[in-house]
């Protein structure tokens, strides 16, 4: 309720009244303000907006105003002047009044300030100009809030009402979700009582089975009373005690005697003391997820809310399809299908007819959508539609099929869950095995690290001692080779001295010699000189006996030289010899030991550490791990790095990574199963069959982008439902002209006894809902939905691949509105058989009408000699031929017979008879070369039975890649009767083709039939 | 659908209640009851929740990789695992997404939220929890859980609006949630008991949605009375709601707090109430004094004594105002409580039989399971009521049977 506001600047109040009996009121409520004082204050603190009612007033005759706080009601009146107002008295709020302010009925007063005063006379008179009290401003203001909430009160009522409506779902959603639920209970009951007939299973020995450590105590093995019992027992089955339901699980697996079952809940050995027995539940989770599935339709809850609304209503949300381009590998009409496919909201129906290429189309879907990184389901009713599709998809999309082992087939078994969390754990072990080795190996010698890293203080303490002493010893060696060195140094310095003294002297010898000999020489020359030479008379002995003095000291100089050098050659020699003598030899021997010490020490020390530190390099990040040393100081620096961060942190490290791999190996030796949900959660592409995707517990809680559904012209609402729910948006595949839903005998027979019922019961629409039931089950969802689709939300694929021209024509008219066209392959508008001389057409009908009637009539249920025994003798010679061939016939009695005619015919050619045979229901989705079609049913009172079913002559027609014969009773069939009429629709088909037969193809007697086969065998 | 009868029976305590407990507490002499509506904020709020769920096998290697192992780049958990790159992108996005790993696939780290979770064994991923909780409009206190698990008495304004009854007063309050509640609220250790829970956390923005609610309370108003109920020389204020139990200590502890809420109640003048109950009697078609007097009974509670005479003329088909089952009931006229009484006991025995077929055949029609054990509790509390001995079962079959109804029993007996 909007608030609506008044706005006073100053709300004056004459007090002097209440003034006065304020004390006595407050002796009745002690929780009002004491004075007028206080009045003010709390008004003025906490009101400055204040809830206002107006009150009629019979005496006074104008109302007065209520303004209330939350704990008083203030009751006051205009002044006559129209500038203030009168405060007569404080009242509590009454019920009516907190009724009113509840309701919304005040109007919120905006007073900016509050002036009390205690009377006329203290109201300022500058005031007087503009002071106003608006009151009947309020008065008018209080009425429109009023109006406006009533107004307001009449809308919220309608909205309320409206939304009630909108929530509620339409009669036809209703109507829908009542027949859903009637026709699950229906065949739910109906196979419970299947099941009941079935006797329990019992055993006699029960065993926990799996590893304490991974027990919930799910798993138990059982071993059987009765072994033949086992045939009963398979992979999946879901069964629960008997007498006690709620214990339940499924089979995991049967040996022999003994099979083991794992139960939703852990359970204690204690309950399932034997002796005890299982019943089968087939059905109990199939009927489970179905009802979930139409519960979570009606509240709204599946992945596609408007699921509900397309399927009861045809109701399809618009969306914007993107341009048309071609496709590399589709036709026109397959790329409007897979493109709307990736576009449409909701749901898309794709209608293929035989031969159109939709396994082809599904596959380019799957893949676009799969690249998108949607989640995709692929789905049908059979396991081979499943399968097919699987197969065509490229390998490097993640696809996972789930289902039975058995029923799988085998070129798909490797896309199992199973199959491919076992492969999983094979590769993972495998991929990791080098890896664990390395770890191991560590940490086996793990020890020695730590003993390295222990010892390592001492390591270094050893080195640096070697390296120390090594030192020592080279210092004493240098040292004690430098003193001697120094000493040589010293005499031969001082020998070289004199050397070069004794040298010098030689030389000053030898010149005052020369200059000696030379003064003897002129001396001597001088000697006959007449006065002076008495003088070198004298002279000359003395220079004589000095150059003897001279040359005795030259000799001894000579001879002091000559010993002088060879005192340096011999100190020199001496000093060569340094090396080899005491005491430096002995020093430089244990300085070598010495050094070798210390480098073999440092050697050790550094491969062994270079050793752990390769191996480490493997396991740890190496940025942590210290560098290789080249030399001492780095080795030292790097055996410190090493013990500290090995202590530190390492160590750890490495033990968290083992303890993390051995882990890792050892949930992947014992428990593939813990794989599923990861494999679930890497696939894109998940394959399952309707029924399947309802059961397989790994699915229960996955959610899809898309369901693509195959087959959708075969599968009932109710099995559909399942996987519908579970995917944002869908894609149905299928073929309402070929076979609708098979309906089981059993639930035929119950419908047909209800329908009875209901016509005797009076009850309304008891009828109705019957045939409701009879519909949903018959009538595939696909067909109910093409019939109200829009264009924007069905495509027809149209071309086709398979059949020939010839009897694609005669298909296309009949029962696709002559929409269906033929490729322009060559093989297909010029069939290989037209090279046949015998049977050259492609469309061939061989008729038995002329034989004599008691050899072409049916016999048992239903069987044709007749037509087998032509059929027989055709499959022959197409054997001969080496052509590939197929016999489709409408009975299983004549699909036996035929086949044991073939093995008695073709006992020396190595015939394969029991594949090739099939009745129409089996053979959907196959095709063949040569298909060849008994029709069997040849009779006086030309009954043709289910032969009415044109669905199932279109699948029998449209099977041959190159041609299709038939043969039949043109009598019979022409003449159709069903139930006692003429069954006009199948005459005018049988009419027609016929004659497309004798126009376009062939249409032989028996006798010429014969009569040609003669001659073929003697050409 | 139900009838407004039933749908007011369903939200307020039956005055047969009120005055049977008050009773109880002795002293106190019910007189009157006031049928209200309290304001509630009913205070939308979101905030963070951890589910937690057992780890997949991937989820749990990958954070005790990159915790434990301290792994740090997605090759080297592909590496060290053996998964296909593939596989460790995704299950990488995906533990991104939920906020246990942070960093590129150069640099994984576990966040604070990760590591929490490995710690735990269990996978923790936090989920936007909604929760609606319920305050008083008064003084914005919490609501105790109990009222959590009868939440369907509480009204919406619309469904308030709806109920629009003249005897019920839709109180107002006059003041807005105050945020600061709720933190308060948030910080208290025992704040389960207000249906918070631990786990909730919330964040700065918890508030989403404040709307007026209202909560169904009956406040009675007793008197303690001297010799001869001459004067009252105490008055108090008792709540009653369906919250189990019955007397609401909760409310009852907010009237007294809140003292305007006790002033919005009407004086109560004693002379008045003959008078009203005059009026009832009028209006019934009987006459005062012959076929009914008013009193009080020596517990004081007032009483409209109806004479046997009255229940005699069943026979003859006479338009009868009362029954014999009305007998022994608390009637209230304006509020005002007294009892139909009668001084016949024979005739009250009766009345006591009749009501608790009646009250077997209102069960059944509820399609309400019956136990004889039960059943015969609630006969018990009749006669109490009514001051006639405890009844049997074999009266109980008994009477059935003279009335012709064993088909009552019969689904009992079983």
């Amino acid at each position: 309720m909007q608030e609506s506001s008044f706005k006073l600047r100053v709300l004056v109040l004459v007090v002097g009244k209440l003034a006065l009996i304020l004390p006595e009121l407050r002796r009745r409520y002690p929780a009002w303000p004491a004075n007028v004082e206080r009045l003010q204050e709390e008004l003025q603190r906490s009101y400055t907006r204040i809830p206002v009612l107006v009150r009629p007033d019979r005496e006074r005759g104008q109302p007065y105003l209520l303004l209330c706080t939350s704990t008083y009601a203030l009751k006051v009146v205009p002044s006559s002047q129209g500038d203030a107002y009168i405060a007569l008295s404080l009242q509590p709020l009454g019920h009516r009044e907190h009724d009113a302010l509840a309701r919304g009925e005040a109007l919120m007063l905006e007073v900016e300030r509050w002036y009390f005063v205690n009377g006329f006379e203290e109201i300022p008179r500058a005031w007087q100009e503009w002071l106003s009290n608006d009151y009947k401003q309020i008065i008018k203001a209080s009425q429109r809030h009023q109006a406006r909430l009533r107004a307001q009160q009449a809308a919220l009522a309608e909205a309320l009402l409206a939304q009630a409506e909108q929530e509620a779902l339409t009669p036809a959603q209703e109507s829908l979700l009542a027949t859903l639920e009637r026709t699950i209970n229906l065949t739910h009951e109906i196979e419970k009582a299947n099941e009941e007939s079935k006797r329990p299973i019992f055993y006699r020995q029960v065993d926990a089975a799996g590893e304490a450590r991974y027990s919930s105590r799910d798993i138990y093995i059982f071993s059987l009373v009765d072994p033949s019992q086992a045939a009963q027992l398979e992979r999946g089955l879901f069964l629960a005690l008997e007498e006690r339901r709620e214990l339940r699980g499924h089979v995991l697996d049967v040996q022999g005697d003994r099979f083991i079952v794992q139960f939703e809940h852990a359970i204690d050995l204690d309950d399932l003391r034997p002796p005890q027995a299982f019943l089968p539940l087939g059905s109990e989770a199939a009927f489970r997820v179905q009802q979930e599935a139409v519960e979570r339709l009606r509240s709204g809850g599946a992945e596609n809310p408007a699921l509900l609304a397309v399927l009861a209503e045809g109701r399809y949300r618009p969306y914007s399809e993107p341009l048309p381009q071609p496709h590399p590998h589709l036709n026109a009409a397959q790329a409007t299908a897979f493109r709307r496919a990736l576009a449409v909201k909701d749901l898309l129906l794709v209608q293929g007819p035989p031969g159109t290429g939709k396994t082809h189309t599904i596959s380019e879907i799957v893949r676009a959508c799969a690249r998108r990184g949607e989640r995709v389901l692929v789905t049908a009713r059979t396991h081979k539609a499943v399968d097919n599709v699987l197969q065509s998809l490229p390998s490097e999309l993640d696809i996972l099929r789930v289902g039975q082992e058995r029923l799988v087939s085998p070129e798909v078994r490797s896309l199992l869950i199973d199959e491919r969390a076992r492969s999983l754990q094979t590769s993972l072990l495998t991929r990791t095995a080098e890896l664990h080795q390395a770890f191991e190996k560590l940490a086996a010698h793990q020890d020695e690290i730590d003993r390295f890293v222990a010892l390592s203080p001492r390591i270094q303490a050893r080195l640096a001692e070697l390296n120390a002493a090594c030192r020592m010893s080279w210092m004493r060696y240098s040292q004690e080779q430098q003193r001697l060195q120094a000493m040589f140094n010293q005499e031969r310095e001082s020998l070289q001295q004199r050397y070069a003294t004794s040298q010098q002297r030689l030389e000053t010898i030898r010149r005052r010699g020369e200059r000696l000999t030379r003064s003897i020489t002129r001396a001597r020359s001088r000697l006959h000189w007449p006065l002076l030479g008495a003088f070198w008379r004298w002279r000359l002995p003395r220079l004589q006996r000095r150059l003897t003095e001279l040359q005795q000291a030259f000799q001894t100089t000579s001879g002091q030289l000559q010993q002088l050098a060879s005192h340096l050659a011999v100190l020199d020699r001496r000093f060569a010899q340094l090396e080899q003598e005491e005491p430096l030899s002995s020093l430089r021997r244990r300085y070598n030991q010495a050094a070798s010490a210390f480098q073999q020490e440092q050697g050790a020390v550094a491969r062994q550490l270079q050793r752990f530190l390769m191996e480490l390099r493997a396991l740890l990040p190496p940025e942590e791990l210290p560098a290789p040393a080249s030399d001492y100081a780095s080795l030292l620096q790097s055996l410190q790095d090493f013990a500290e961060g090995w202590s530190r942190r390492l160590r750890s490290l490495f033990t968290h990574r083992l303890q993390l791999l051995r882990d890792w190996h050892h949930t992947l030796e014992v428990r593939h199963q813990d794989l599923y949900p990861s494999l679930l959660r890497m696939s894109n592409v998940i394959g399952a069959t309707c029924i399947g995707s309802a059961t397989a517990r790994i699915l229960s809680d996955v959610t899809f982008d898309v369901v693509l559904v195959d087959e959708a012209g075969q599968i009932s609402l109710a099995d559909l439902l399942v996987p519908l729910v579970r995917g944002k948006r869908a894609v149905l595949l299928g073929d309402h002209q070929q076979l609708p839903p098979i309906v089981d005998q059993t639930v035929r027979q119950r419908l047909a006894a209800l329908s009875q019922q209901a016509a005797i019961s009076e009850e309304e629409g008891a009828e109705e809902a019957v045939s409701d039931i009879e519909t949903l089950l018959s009538k595939s969802m696909f067909e109910m939905l093409v019939e109200r689709v829009d264009e924007q939300h069905f495509v027809m694929l149209t071309e086709q691949y398979r059949m020939p021209e010839r009897i694609a024509r005669f298909v296309s008219a009949q029962f696709y509105g002559n929409r269906l066209r033929t490729a322009s392959l060559p093989r297909l508008w010029h069939a290989h058989c037209e090279s046949d001389p015998l049977f050259p057409a492609s469309f061939t009908f061989i008729d038995t009408a002329e034989m004599e009637s008691s050899y072409r009539m049916e016999r048992g249920h239903y069987y044709n000699e007749a037509e087998a025994r032509i059929i027989v003798e055709l499959v022959l010679r197409a054997q001969q031929q080496g052509r590939d061939w197929r016999i489709i016939v409408p009975y299983q009695e004549q699909a036996t017979y035929i086949r044991e005619l073939l093995r008695q015919a073709a006992s020396e050619d190595g015939l394969k008879p029991q594949t090739l045979i099939a009745t129409v229901d089996s053979f959907q989705g196959g095709e063949s070369d040569l298909v060849l079609y008994s029709f069997t049913r040849s009779n006086r009172r030309h009954a043709i039975g289910f032969l009415q079913e044109h669905r199932r002559l279109n699948v029998a027609l449209t099977r041959a890649r190159d041609q299709l014969i038939l043969v039949g009773d043109s009598d019979t069939l022409l003449n159709a009767m069903s139930g006692g009429r003429p069954a006009e629709d199948f005459r005018r088909l049988m009419r027609d083709l016929l004659e497309y037969a004798r126009c376009q193809g062939e249409c032989l007697s028996f006798r010429t039939c014969r009569a040609r086969l003669a001659r073929g065998s003697v050409a | 659908m139900e009838t407004r009868g039933e749908r007011l029976r369903n939200l307020f305590v039956s005055p047969n209640r009120v005055v049977e407990i008050v009773q109880a507490m002795g002293e106190l002499v019910p007189l009157r009851q006031f049928r209200l509506l309290l304001p509630l904020w009913r205070v939308s709020i979101s905030g963070r929740q951890y589910e937690k769920r057992p780890y997949e096998l991937l989820e749990r290697f990958l954070e005790r990789a990159i915790g434990e192992a301290e792994l740090r780049t997605a090759a080297e958990l592909v590496r060290f695992f053996g998964l296909p790159p593939a596989v460790v992108a995704k299950t990488l996005d995906f533990l991104r997404t939920v906020g246990h790993v942070s960093g590129d696939d150069a640099d994984l780290r576990l966040t604070e939220l990760g590591q929490a979770s490995l710690q735990s064994g269990l996978f923790l991923r936090p989920l936007e929890s909604q929760r609606l909780l319920y305050f008083e409009a008064f003084d914005s206190q919490p609501l105790p859980r109990s009222y959590y698990e009868r939440e369907s008495l509480i009204l919406s304004e619309v469904e308030a609006v709806r109920l629009g009854d003249r005897t019920i007063t839709r109180l107002y309050s006059g003041s807005y949630f105050d945020p600061e509640r709720l933190r308060q609220l948030a910080r208290r250790g025992d704040r389960e008991q207000y249906n918070l829970p631990s786990e909730l956390e919330l964040g700065p923005n918890a508030i989403r949605q404040v709307a007026r609610a209202y909560f169904p309370l009956t406040v009675v108003e007793a008197h303690a009375y001297d010799e001869h109920y001459r004067h009252a020389v105490k008055k108090r204020y008792l709540a009653f709601s369906l919250v189990a139990g019955h007397r609401d200590l909760f409310f009852e502890r907010l009237i007294q707090e809140k003292p305007a809420i006790a002033y919005s109640f009407p004086e109560l003048d004693e002379d008045n109430v003959p008078k009203v109950i005059e009026r009832y009697a009028s209006r019934q078609g009987l006459q005062l004094p012959d076929e009914a007097r008013i009193a009080r009974n020596a517990a004081g509670l007032w009483q409209l004594v109806l004479s046997p005479r009255l229940f005699q003329a069943a026979s003859t088909g006479e338009r009868q105002p009362l029954r014999p089952s009305d007998v022994g009931n608390v009637r209230q006229e304006d509020g005002y409580f007294f009892q139909l009484w009668c001084k016949d006991e024979q005739l009250r025995r009766r009345s006591a039989l009749e009501q608790t077929l009646l009250f077997v055949e209102r069960e059944q029609r509820r399609r309400q399971p019956l136990f004889r054990g039960s059943l015969l509790q609630v006969m018990g509390h009749i006669c109490k009521r009514l001051a006639v001995p405890v009844l049997g079962w074999s009266e109980l079959v008994e009477f059935t049977r003279e009335q012709g109804r064993e088909d009552l029993l019969e689904e009992l007996e079983a």
